[in-house]
């Protein structure tokens, strides 16, 4: 990008102050950098319509720049006032707003940035939203969504589970709207997902609880087993008594091994670190501090059974795994059930679905408990951007219905703005607004039932601005400024004088351009002609006395070159009347030929000259004075040795003229051969015959000269000291 | 009747002699002027051939015509138009000869014809 030039900056400072905003820098070449920089200049703050004296001030000071831009030297930057202008037109024809970003084609809310997508599809979408009348469904739609949030609400009375499933059902009837875009079937599904997992836990829970009973009655049998069998052995006085365990030293490794079990099958579902064993115990390989259970047997009689006494422990080892087990899936279960349902609350809200995130967190809030209401920390990035900073401070499901609530709100406040500023005559401003607010709660009810009438005023002033800066692009000022008066009438607050002013001081610019490209091409500077020809070019393409210019020079190049072939053959071969006869398209054709010029003037003086002769020939000859036409034929013929017409009259005078001409001649060869004196005598007889005769005038004055001169020479030598 | 006017007395002869005795010394003078060939100039051979008169001298009663060219402490040019002539002729009056000339005055110019045929008046003399 080119470096502004001061005068350029000045003119853009001049207009900008009047909207309050600081000014962009010149030489901007897309209107959406523009747009970007001075996007706000439109915005609420805008110049009252009631202030025509600044802009005018403001437009003659643009119109003021730009002629002294298109009179100041080509050395300068050619395309910097064509910027200025398209800056002062692409300000004009804005009608985003600050919170808009085309170039990355996001919005800004609260410090987030929300990506839009592609902006030309989005405008699209804005545009289709114009263009389309609010749908008859949208009410029934909006009613379907409030009664979903009456139900939810926490001031409802009724039974609590009994509006939730109700909620519930009312959600599958909203996601039949085609406005619904099916968010509401999403929420449903996340519900519905949430419960059959609950479900699930509750299974599990009751399966456990079975399981953990089935594990006592065995280990109620296994104790009376082990005891019988210590006692029967005390009682016939083994050796083995002393080797002999108690049951309750056996059994107690058993729950370590169950523990040990469980806790490795919840690692592996929850793909966490183990839990459930300390790091000395390594699961079912885990033995009994002294003793080994497997060796128990060999203290054991064969009256009490050893193998089932062995057979019960190790079911023991199992169901006490099982329910270990079971226990980790269930609190697994409720962690993803909490996580899955906070992660569609968060893509909600970040994709503006702001009253679905708010049906979502009030469902999230009746289905789990009070203390399950924190946001995980992974997504509390994901909004940290639309709050202040808050360091470890948690967030919770109902920041996210704050924030929704806010957007809601706003979304409203924007659509009051649009009314007020489109009931005032204000389309500018209503445009703008309702663009913001529509890249916001573009599914807010307030902005997808906005009326209809007002809808397709304000659309179409948004087309002819849009068209008009799509005409600013291509420089088209004629249609600008016509597009421009249709666009003031509309509205009130429109800069037409800026706009109007800035289009005409850019056609004058560029005519001013181009007079002064003609002027330095007919002064044969054709390297400034050029500069000025694209400068003139560059501020107004479409000129149209640019094309006429072009024709014209391609014209006359065509009649440059041919004049030229033509000039160097006759003057080659001296033919001078060639030239003379044809001087009008020379003229013409050599006009801005450095090398030819001054020879084709020099040419055309002659010849001049001659024809002078020619006339004078005639009239001497018409008063019978043959010896004045000769000697003006004469001196005619010394003019153009070759011209035919010359020679031809002193063909026909000859015979009149021969005794003069005789003289003459004897005159001119004396005078050639040295006999000075005798050249004198000639030339006064030929002067008798013609008393006015150039030729014998001049011819006396030769030889005189020349014969004092010897006379002198002669003289001197003959008296040395007389010099 | 007596005579009013006596008659003067006769001049004696012998007064005579000594201007008699001057004639041949003033012939010879007049010769060795020039004057005493008076050959009058041939205009129309000159005009034809010019060259041809070299180292002649002439005698040529003319009318001055106009001065043609001058230059102080040389001569000058002047036309002169012979009497009974229609056509001009130039001659060079050296400054030498302190003449005064004047057109349409007539003067007898005595002349020689000189290198190219150069008209050099070398005496004249009104008449």
């Amino acid at each position: 990008m080119k470096t502004p030039a001061p005068a350029t900056l000045a003119c853009l400072l001049v207009l900008v102050p009047a909207l309050g905003r600081a000014a962009a820098p010149a030489g901007v070449p897309n209107w959406r950098g523009v747009a970007s920089q001075l996007g706000g200049a439109l915005n609420g703050n805008n110049p009252a319509p009631s202030t025509p004296p600044v802009a005018t001030d403001s437009a003659k000071s643009a119109a003021n720049t730009v002629v002294s831009n298109a009179n100041s030297s080509s050395t300068q930057s050619n395309s910097l006032e064509s910027n200025t202008l398209l800056t002062v037109l692409n300000k004009a024809f804005n009608t985003d707003s600050d919170s808009i970003d085309p170039e990355n084609g996001t919005m800004k809310w609260k410090g987030h940035s929300y990506s839009l997508g592609e902006m030309r599809a989005f405008r699209s979408r804005f545009e289709q939203y114009l263009s389309l009348s609010p749908s008859p469904d949208e009410q029934a739609y909006q009613a379907a969504l409030d009664r979903v949030t009456a139900l939810l609400a926490t001031n409802n009375t009724g039974d609590m589970n009994e509006n939730t499933k109700q909620a519930w059902q009312a959600l599958y009837e909203a996601a039949e709207f085609s406005a619904d875009g099916g968010y509401a079937l999403s929420v449903a599904n996340q519900v519905f997902d949430t419960w059959r997992i609950r479900n699930e836990s509750d299974a599990q829970r009751v399966a456990g609880l079975a399981l953990d009973h089935v594990r006592k009655q065995q280990q109620a049998t296994l104790t009376h087993n082990l005891d019988y069998a210590q006692l029967e052995a005390a009682q016939q006085g083994s050796n083995y008594g002393r080797d002999l365990i108690t049951a309750a030293e056996i059994l107690a490794p058993l729950s370590q091994t169950a523990d040990s079990a469980s806790g490795r099958g919840a690692a592996g579902a929850s793909g966490t670190t183990s839990t459930g064993s300390s790091p000395g115990s390594s699961g079912v390989t885990a033995q009994p501090t002294n003793r080994n259970p497997k060796d128990a047997n060999f203290g054991l009689t064969k009256s009490v059974g050893a193998a089932s006494i062995v057979a019960g422990m190790r079911e023991q080892v199992g169901l006490e795994a099982q329910i270990k087990a079971m226990q980790a899936a269930q609190a697994l279960s409720g962690v993803q059930a909490k996580l899955q349902f906070q992660g569609e609350i968060i893509n909600l809200f970040l994709q503006r679905r702001f009253q679905h995130a708010l049906i979502a967190s009030s469902f999230y809030r009746a289905i789990f408990k009070g203390t399950a209401q924190e946001l995980d920390p992974k997504y509390k990035e994901a909004i940290a951007d639309f709050l202040p900073p808050s360091g470890n401070v948690p967030f919770y499901i109902s920041t996210i219905e704050n924030l929704s609530r806010e957007a809601i709100d706003q979304a409203r406040k924007g659509m009051a703005a649009v009314r007020s500023n489109y009931d005032d005559g204000m389309l500018m401003a209503a445009t703008e607004r309702l663009q913001e607010t529509f890249f916001l709660g573009e599914y807010v009810g307030e902005i997808t039932q906005f009326e209809k009438t007002r809808r397709q005023k304000i659309y179409a002033f948004y087309r002819k601005v849009e068209q008009a800066r799509k005409l600013a692009d291509l420089k088209d000022y004629e249609a600008i400024v016509k597009i421009n008066t249709e666009i003031g009438a509309l509205t009130k607050d429109f800069r037409s004088a800026e706009v109007t002013a800035a289009a005409r001081a850019a056609e004058q610019g560029s005519q001013l351009a181009l007079a002064g490209a003609k002027q330095a091409a007919s002064n044969g500077d054709f390297d400034r002609a050029q500069t000025l020809t694209e400068k003139a070019s560059n501020l107004w393409p479409l000129n149209p006395d640019i094309a006429a210019y072009g024709s014209g020079v391609a014209a006359g190049a065509t009649i440059s070159s041919q004049a030229a072939i033509m000039f160097d053959d006759a003057y080659k071969h001296s033919e001078y009347r060639r030239i003379y006869e044809r001087q009008g398209e020379l003229s013409v054709g050599l006009a801005n030929d450095a090398l030819r010029g001054p020879k084709f003037k020099e040419v055309i003086t002659r010849m001049t000259k001659v024809e002078t002769a020619l006339g004078l020939a005639q009239e001497a000859v018409s008063q019978n004075n043959a010896a004045v036409a000769w000697d003006t034929l004469t001196a005619a013929a010394e003019l153009v040795p070759n011209d035919v017409t010359v020679n031809q009259r002193k063909a026909e005078l000859a015979p009149r003229v021969a005794d003069y001409v005789g003289l003459a001649d004897k005159a001119k060869r004396a005078e050639d051969n040295g006999d000075t004196a005798s050249s004198l005598a000639y030339y006064l007889a030929v002067q008798d015959m013609n008393p006015a005769s150039p030729l014998a005038r001049l011819g006396i004055e030769r030889v005189t000269s020349k014969l004092l001169a010897q006379l002198a020479g002669e003289l001197g030598s003959a008296t040395p000291g007389k010099n | 009747m007596p005579a009013l006017n006596p008659p003067r007395p006769a001049l004696p002869a012998r007064a005579l002699l000594p201007l008699l005795a001057l004639l041949p010394l003033l012939a010879l003078g007049f010769a060795a002027n020039g004057c005493s060939r008076g050959e009058p100039f041939p205009v129309a051979d000159y005009q034809k051939t010019p060259a041809n008169l070299n180292g002649n001298h002439y005698v040529l009663e003319a009318e001055v015509d106009s001065q043609l060219k001058a230059q102080e402490g040389v001569g000058r040019f002047i036309s002169v138009r012979p009497l009974k002539e229609k056509n001009r002729l130039p001659v060079f009056v050296p400054d030498a000869l302190e003449a005064n000339l004047v057109p349409a005055q007539r003067y007898r110019f005595e002349l020689v014809v000189r290198t190219g045929g150069l008209l050099y008046v070398s005496q004249l003399k009104k008449i």
